[in-house]
């Protein structure tokens, strides 16, 4: 299977959502993740650490795609129009990262209505959901639901131990921290809906 | 053609079929290849203007018919010896 991350807007979680499916994944089958943000975000954090699965660059990614069964692939913030034509047809599901903030919903919106003219099969997926009280989580999911685009049940909180787990160079599940378990439990969720 | 039609590519093949031609990455340029060296040379203005039109004819670099020539030549002078 494989599975894009993309968004017009960036620090929307794109690399945090790629590197944990990967790792969600990677549970089920060998499972490659390709890092297609030339900020190489993915392949920086693979480098600090160590990650249950093997991280590559595009070019690379060609040599390995073969062996492995699932293949995650982060794109960069806007991507340009052919980019995107192509890693939204060639992929089998594409999860479209947004917080629940105007301006990232905004560019969201703007990317659905570029893949209106694509082959794709996209989902939406909320993340860096603030917690109670704000209600901007589910104030955002009510107004994709009533756009009635697909979005993903799951969603992503907003917890420090995200950022933890880039400086450490490991999944979220790796940390020790109070938030981990509930932090990859967004996640493993997410990964349930896409193969259970 | 984008950075990750080959990715999408390779993925489709089916198993048992060849992997994808190995001239995905563009070879090096002889300025950046470390098996090259650039030699300056002089030539008749007349020869350099015949060299010029026959690499246009062929199609084929000055440097290509150069090597050729060269090769040629070297081969010619090691036989020379050996007789």
């Amino acid at each position: 299977m494989i599975v894009t991350i993309a968004s017009f807007k960036g620090g929307v979680g794109k690399t945090t959502t790629a590197l944990h499916l990967a790792a969600y994944l990677q549970t089920k089958a060998p499972t490659l993740l390709v890092d297609g943000d030339l900020n190489r975000s993915a392949l920086d954090w693979a480098a600090r650490g160590s990650l249950p699965f093997k991280v590559v660059d595009e070019k690379q990614g060609v040599r390995f795609a073969r062996d492995y069964d699932h293949i995650v692939i982060d794109t960069p913030a806007r991507p340009d129009p052919d980019e995107l034509k192509t890693v939204a047809e060639g992929c089998d599901l594409l999860i479209l990262p947004s917080s629940p903030d105007a301006m990232a919903l905004t560019a969201m919106v703007q990317m659905v209505e570029a893949l209106h003219s694509l082959k794709s099969n996209y989902r939406i997926l909320l993340t860096l959901i603030p917690p109670a009280p704000s209600k901007v989580g589910i104030e955002s999911r009510r107004t994709i639901e009533k756009a009635e685009l697909p979005i993903f049940k799951a969603e992503v909180r907003r917890l420090a131990v995200f950022q933890k787990a880039a400086l450490a160079g490991v999944p979220v599940s790796a940390v020790k921290d109070a938030y981990s378990k509930a932090a990859w439990g967004c996640y493993a969720a997410v990964g349930k809906e896409i193969l259970p | 053609m984008t950075r990750f039609d080959n990715l999408f590519k390779v993925k489709k093949l089916n198993p048992g079929e060849p992997d994808l031609e190995p001239d995905l990455e563009p070879a090096l340029p002889k300025s950046k290849d470390p098996n090259f060296v650039r030699a300056t040379v002089y030539l008749p203005k007349q020869m350099h203007r015949d060299l010029k039109s026959a690499a246009a004819q062929s199609g084929e670099e000055i440097s290509e018919l150069v090597e050729k020539s060269v090769a040629q030549y070297l081969q010619q002078l090691n036989a020379d010896k050996n007789i």
